[in-house]
């Protein structure tokens, strides 16, 4: 298969059913804002060493958010809805309450909902107010700062996280130059996000290994320093793989984010488009290349 | 959409009169007047609609002109300032008064919603649990308070009072919203639990006496009790999403000057758990 002449991979990404969350941040300046977010989904790449997966959705401006102020979308995703409490509550409690003038709000319409601004409270030490607006309660705690203001209950939904697509290019330059435009334009679409940093995954991994100790090594098939050595899915030709790894809150956003992702990594350069798969057993959801291009492809 | 109308008669049994003078109204008792128990009825059934004024029981039709059919929507026409418990305990559907309404308008209803264009009496929403009440004119003392030995006052639901508020408003109030557009009385939320309650107007004497949680916020100076301590002058964010609700959900103007700026927060009652909380505006 070939779109806009560049070869696409008869293949599918193989994802996995995990549970979401949005969480609005807010400041008083645009600067805190992103600060705060960006500690937030700070070390959270992968769920296998980080607990957690995140990133930040979009930017939001004064009139888009609850408070006013301006802020900044995130979504969160793990494997367990338990677990999902568990890492908020640290996330935000030691990366957005610790943020100067910040608050946070649920973004997410869900009849599920976990407690996490209803657990953080407690920090006020007895000195937290609650607020009842609409159903909504807000806790005003106590802080240094002045007053820390969280939204009780977030909503959670199952999500699908580890949908991907991988680059393959003739070097690091083209690889690089084509994953950055698919970030780009895969960031404009609402509900997913790439958690990896600048949305790119350098260095992408297999779900086995030679020692007995370690659950993950390097994708060696998709090392283009080792094809000679090893089995390669690479030809001659390529000199640099890049992944993206796309958590959304739905399949159709998941999907649609792949697709503009593939559609802006077509450039000059690029050798094949492809994506990751384990044999499509392990996952619950399976992205077909073709189907997510259909009607797109040259052929 | 099918509405219930329901006019004053100009002569009606609670008139009490001298000659052809009205010198006095008798006290009449509504409860009865309500969408949720009126909706299901049949016209008949309606007109047969029990209600108790003085000593005498009479029926719906003595006292009104009946038009349209049994509705969760009621719109009531005439003085009915010595009418109680219109819409107590109702749970939904509307009420619309154009005129006076006495006393306990809305008390104990958890739902629904009870618009008056002009003024209403004592305990108004008294120990609501829900539900909405406005009201463009004023309105008389304990509004959202709680009866004579019960622990809790208003218990969510929402009361505008366009006009001016009597004394006791919010007494013992555990939840919810009230907004004063005018002046309010003396002791306005005296023995508060929690809740919110915004006077756009001027506040009498005790403000927040004996209240142990809950936040007040004033929109001029008042003269504080001294069993109430100054923390600091800032501008709390949840304002920010306080008045948003109110003006969204309600239709409350806010003043812009008012968002942003700064509020004097005082701590008290101390003779009491001391977490309740008046914030004063700082106008300039």
């Amino acid at each position: 298969m070939h779109y806009q002449g560049i070869e696409i991979e008869d293949t599918f990404a193989e994802a996995f059913t995990m549970y979401g969350t949005r969480v609005i941040v807010t400041a008083a300046t645009e600067k805190w804002a992103e600060i705060a977010a960006r500690e937030a989904v700070g070390f959270a790449t992968s769920i296998i060493e980080c607990g957690i997966e995140a990133g930040i959705e979009k930017k939001l401006s004064s009139d888009q958010t609850l408070d006013g102020r301006p802020g900044v979308s995130l979504l969160f995703f793990t494997m367990k809805e338990k677990s999902l409490l568990k890492e908020m509550r640290k996330r935000i409690g030691q990366t957005i309450m610790t943020a100067a003038t910040t608050a946070c709000f649920n973004g997410l319409d869900s009849d599920k909902k976990i407690k996490v601004g209803g657990n953080i409270r407690y920090f006020g030490d007895g000195f937290q107010i609650s607020k009842l607006y609409d159903d909504r309660r807000f806790w005003r705690i106590p802080i240094m700062g002045g007053e820390f203001l969280i939204e009780e209950s977030f909503g959670i939904q199952k999500g699908i996280g580890g949908g991907n697509i991988i680059i393959a290019g003739s070097n690091s330059e083209t690889a690089l130059n084509a994953a950055e435009k698919a970030v780009a334009a895969m960031r404009k679409i609402e509900g997913v996000v790439m958690p990896f940093p600048g949305g790119i995954v350098s260095s992408g991994s297999k779900v086995t290994s030679k020692y007995s100790f370690l659950n993950a090594a390097t994708n060696t098939k998709y090392c283009p320093t080792i094809k000679a050595q090893t089995e390669s899915n690479l030809s001659e030709e390529v000199g640099s793989v890049l992944e993206i790894v796309i958590d959304g809150l739905s399949v159709e956003a998941t999907a649609k984010a792949m697709k503009v992702g593939i559609k802006a990594a077509a450039v000059d350069g690029v050798i094949k488009i492809t994506a990751g798969n384990y044999g499509g057993d392990l996952g619950s959801e399976n992205f077909y290349l073709k189907e997510i291009l259909r009607g797109d492809l040259d052929d | 959409m099918i509405k219930l109308k329901l006019k004053l008669k100009k002569e009606n049994p609670a008139l009490i009169k001298k000659g052809n003078k009205v010198i006095g109204k008798i006290p009449v008792e509504v409860e009865n007047i309500r969408p949720d128990l009126i909706k299901d009825m049949s016209f008949s059934e309606l007109e047969q609609l029990e209600i108790r004024a003085g000593k005498e029981v009479y029926k719906l039709k003595k006292f009104f002109e009946i038009e349209g059919k049994p509705a969760e929507e009621i719109e009531i026409e005439g003085d009915l300032s010595n009418f109680k418990y219109l819409g107590a305990k109702m749970n939904s559907g509307n009420i619309r008064v154009n005129g006076d309404v006495g006393m306990h308008l809305g008390s104990e209803m958890s739902g629904g919603q009870i618009e008056v264009e002009g003024s209403a009496g004592d305990w108004l929403g008294a120990e609501m649990t829900g539900g909405i009440i406005t009201v463009s004119g004023d309105a008389g003392n304990y509004i959202g308070a709680a009866f004579r030995g019960d622990k809790l006052g208003m218990n969510r639901g929402f009361i505008y009072i366009g006009g001016n508020a009597g004394n006791f408003t919010a007494n013992k109030m555990r939840r919810g919203e009230i907004v004063i557009n005018g002046n309010c009385g003396d002791l306005l939320g005296a023995q508060m639990i929690a809740g919110s309650v915004y006077v756009f107007g001027k506040c009498g004497k005790r403000v927040g006496a004996g209240m142990k949680r809950g936040t007040i916020v004033v929109f001029n100076d008042l003269e504080l009790l001294p069993t109430f301590s100054y923390n600091i002058s800032y501008f709390p964010n949840f304002l920010n999403i306080a008045f948003r609700h109110l003006k969204n959900d309600y239709g409350i103007k806010i003043p812009d000057q008012a968002l942003n700026s700064e509020y004097k927060r005082y701590t008290g009652d101390n003779t009491e758990l001391g977490k309740g909380e008046i914030l004063i505006w700082k106008k300039d």
